[in-house]
C-alpha cells in the first residue's frame, strides 16, 4: 500500500468514525425534538441555541453517573456486553461506500474504507453479531426483565434476518455482484435504475426487516419499556448504558446507509452529470448527497417511531414468518425468472 | 347478549397500507401546530386575585407593619408555620411584632391566617417562587415578609369582597 493510500485510509476512517458518532448526537437531538413537536411540545430547548448542545449535556450526565453493577450479575459478561453490542455497528460502517472515487496525485482513492468484494455478506454477518451483545447483556444482568429482553432480541433477530437477507438477494441478482460499490455503481445511470424502482417489493421487505433489525418501533420488543422496564439494558447505567444507546443509533445509521446503497442509488444524484463538476468537488457532492439520503431515511425512522404502536410478540413472529418470509421468497423467485429471461 | 362478528378483511385491507399513510400524516401534520407548552421562566401564568401564594405582611404608609401581634393567625395556622413574638411600642397601635417568622417548609398556603387577621395585616400574596437549596432560607422573617400595600391591593379588594357577606 502506498503512502497516499495509507493516509487516505486513515482520513477516511477518521471521517466515517466521526460522522457516525456525530450522527448519533444529531439523531438523539432530532429524535427528542421531532417527537416533542409531534406532541405539541418543544422538547429540549435550553442548552445552547435551540437546545443544540443537548447531546453534549446528555453525554456529560451519563459519564458522571454512578456505574452500578448488580450483585446478581455475571460481572465479566456484564461489562463485555455493551462493547459487543456497539462494536458491530461501527464495523458495519467500514464497508459502506459514500462516494465513487477521487484521484489523488496518480492514485485513485475509492470513497469507502474497505472495498470488500463480499461487502453485502460482511454487512449481514457483522450486523447479526450485535445480537450477541443484547442477549449476553440480558443473560448476565441476572434480572428477569433483561433476560426476556435478550431472548426477544434473539428470536426477533433470527426471524427478521432471513427476510433481510432474502430481500437483498433480488438486488444482488440485478447488480450481479456482492460488492456494495458495484451495486451502487450499477444504479448510477439514471433515477429509474435505482433499485427502489426495480425492486419495490424487495425495498418494502428490506425496510420492514431493517426496522426489526435495529430494534426500532414498531418492532422494539427487546426494549419494550411498557412491558419489560427497558429490556436488556434495564440493569445498565452510566457509560455502559450509553454504549448500548450509541450502538443502537449507529446501527440505525448503518442500516440506513445500507438501504441507501442497495436501494436508493447510493451516492448517485440524478442531475449531477449535467452540472459538469469533477474531481474533488464531485466526490464531495456525492458524499453530501449520500448523507442527505441517509438523513431522510433516518427521519423516516423517527417519524415511524412516534406514529406506530408496538407489535404484540406473537403478531411480530406471525408477520415475520408467515408473511414477510414467503413474500421475500416470492420476490427472489420472480426476480430470478425475470433476470434469466433477460427482462430486467 | 349481542354477538358482533368481526368484519372480514380483504387482502388490500389486510395490508393496512392506507391506515399506515393516514397515521403517518396524522403525526406529521401536528409538527407545525402551535405548542401547548408554556416556556416557564419567560412566560408566566397571569395572576388573579384568587391565586394563593405564600403569606406576606402588609406595611402601613409609614413603613411599620400593620400587624399588632395578636397571635390569631399563629393560632389559626393548621401546620403551625407561624411564630410571633410581640412587644409594645409607643405608637397609636401600641403593639407590633418583634419577631414574625413564617416557615415556608410548613406553610400549606391555605389562607387561614388571612381569614383570621382582624387588621388585614397578613395577606396571601401571588408569590409562588421560593425555591431554595437550604431549608433555613425558607424561614422568612419580618424583613422578607413585609410588602407595600399596593403590591397586594387586588388581593385586599378580593378578601374585602368575600368578607362582605358576613357583615350584618
Amino acid at each position: 500500500m502506498s503512502t497516499v493510500q495509507l493516509i487516505a485510509t486513515i482520513v477516511k476512517v477518521l471521517v466515517v468514525f466521526g460522522a457516525s458518532l456525530g450522527s448519533v448526537a444529531v439523531l438523539v437531538y432530532l429524535e427528542r425534538r421531532v417527537s416533542a413537536f409531534m406532541q405539541w411540545r418543544y422538547g429540549p430547548n435550553r442548552v445552547g441555541p435551540f437546545g443544540l448542545l443537548q447531546p453534549i449535556a446528555d453525554l456529560t450526565k451519563l459519564m458522571f453517573k454512578e456505574d452500578i453493577i448488580p450483585r446478581e450479575a455475571y460481572k465479566l459478561f456484564f461489562v463485555l456486553a455493551p462493547v459487543m453490542a456497539m462494536a458491530p455497528s461501527f464495523m458495519m460502517m467500514a464497508v459502506v461506500p459514500f462516494g465513487d472515487a477521487i484521484v489523488v496525485g496518480e492514485e485513485t482513492v475509492p470513497l469507502v474504507i474497505a472495498d470488500v468484494g463480499m461487502g453485502v455478506l460482511f454487512l449481514l454477518a457483522i450486523g447479526s453479531l450485535s445480537v450477541y451483545g443484547l442477549s449476553i447483556a440480558g443473560w448476565s444482568s441476572g434480572s428477569k426483565f433483561s433476560l426476556m429482553g435478550g431472548m426477544r432480541a434473539t428470536a426477533q433477530m433470527i426471524s427478521y434476518e432471513l427476510t433481510l437477507g432474502l430481500a437483498i438477494v433480488g438486488v444482488l441478482l440485478l447488480g450481479d455482484s456482492f460488492s456494495l460499490r458495484e451495486i451502487a455503481l450499477a444504479q448510477t445511470s439514471g433515477i429509474l435504475e435505482w433499485n427502489i424502482f426495480q425492486q419495490p417489493l424487495g425495498f418494502v421487505l428490506f425496510l420492514i426487516a431493517i426496522f426489526a433489525e435495529t430494534n426500532r418501533l414498531p418492532f422494539d420488543m427487546p426494549e419494550a419499556e411498557s412491558e419489560l422496564v427497558s429490556g436488556y439494558h434495564t440493569e445498565y447505567s452510566s457509560m455502559k448504558f450509553a454504549f448500548f444507546f450509541m450502538g443502537e443509533y449507529v446501527a440505525m445509521v448503518a442500516g440506513s446507509s445500507l438501504m441507501v446503497v442497495l436501494f436508493l442509488g447510493g451516492w448517485h444524484l440524478p442531475f449531477v452529470g449535467s452540472l459538469g463538476i469533477e474531481g474533488w468537488l464531485l466526490g464531495l457532492v456525492q458524499a453530501v448527497s449520500f448523507a442527505l439520503k441517509v438523513f431522510v431515511i433516518l427521519m423516516f425512522f423517527i417519524h415511524v417511531r412516534w406514529t406506530l404502536p408496538r407489535f404484540r410478540y406473537d403478531q411480530l413472529m406471525a408477520l415475520g414468518w408467515k408473511i414477510l418470509l414467503p413474500l421475500a421468497l416470492l420476490n427472489v423467485l420472480v426476480t430470478a425468472v425475470l433476470v434469466v429471461y433477460g427482462i430486467l | 347478549m349481542v354477538l358482533v362478528k368481526a368484519k372480514k378483511l380483504s387482502v388490500w385491507e389486510k395490508l393496512f397500507f392506507w391506515p399506515l399513510v393516514k397515521g403517518l400524516w396524522a403525526t406529521f401534520s401536528q409538527i407545525f401546530r402551535k405548542k401547548v407548552t408554556r416556556l416557564y421562566p419567560e412566560e408566566r401564568l397571569e395572576t388573579f386575585p384568587e391565586m394563593k401564594g405564600h403569606p406576606v405582611l402588609v406595611r402601613r404608609p409609614d413603613g411599620k407593619p400593620r400587624c399588632v401581634a395578636c397571635g390569631l393567625c399563629e393560632f389559626a395556622c393548621p401546620p403551625r408555620a407561624i411564630y410571633i413574638e410581640g412587644h409594645e411600642i409607643d405608637d397609636d397601635i401600641e403593639r407590633a411584632p418583634e419577631l414574625f417568622e413564617i416557615d415556608n417548609t410548613r406553610c400549606i398556603q391555605c389562607g387561614f391566617c388571612e381569614e383570621a387577621c382582624p387588621k388585614e395585616a397578613i395577606v396571601i400574596s401571588h408569590r409562588v417562587e421560593f425555591a431554595s437549596e437550604k431549608r433555613e432560607d425558607l424561614i422568612y422573617d419580618l424583613e422578607t415578609l413585609l410588602v407595600d400595600e399596593h403590591e397586594v391591593q387586588d388581593r385586599l379588594d378580593y378578601i374585602r369582597k368575600t368578607f362582605e357577606r358576613w357583615k350584618t
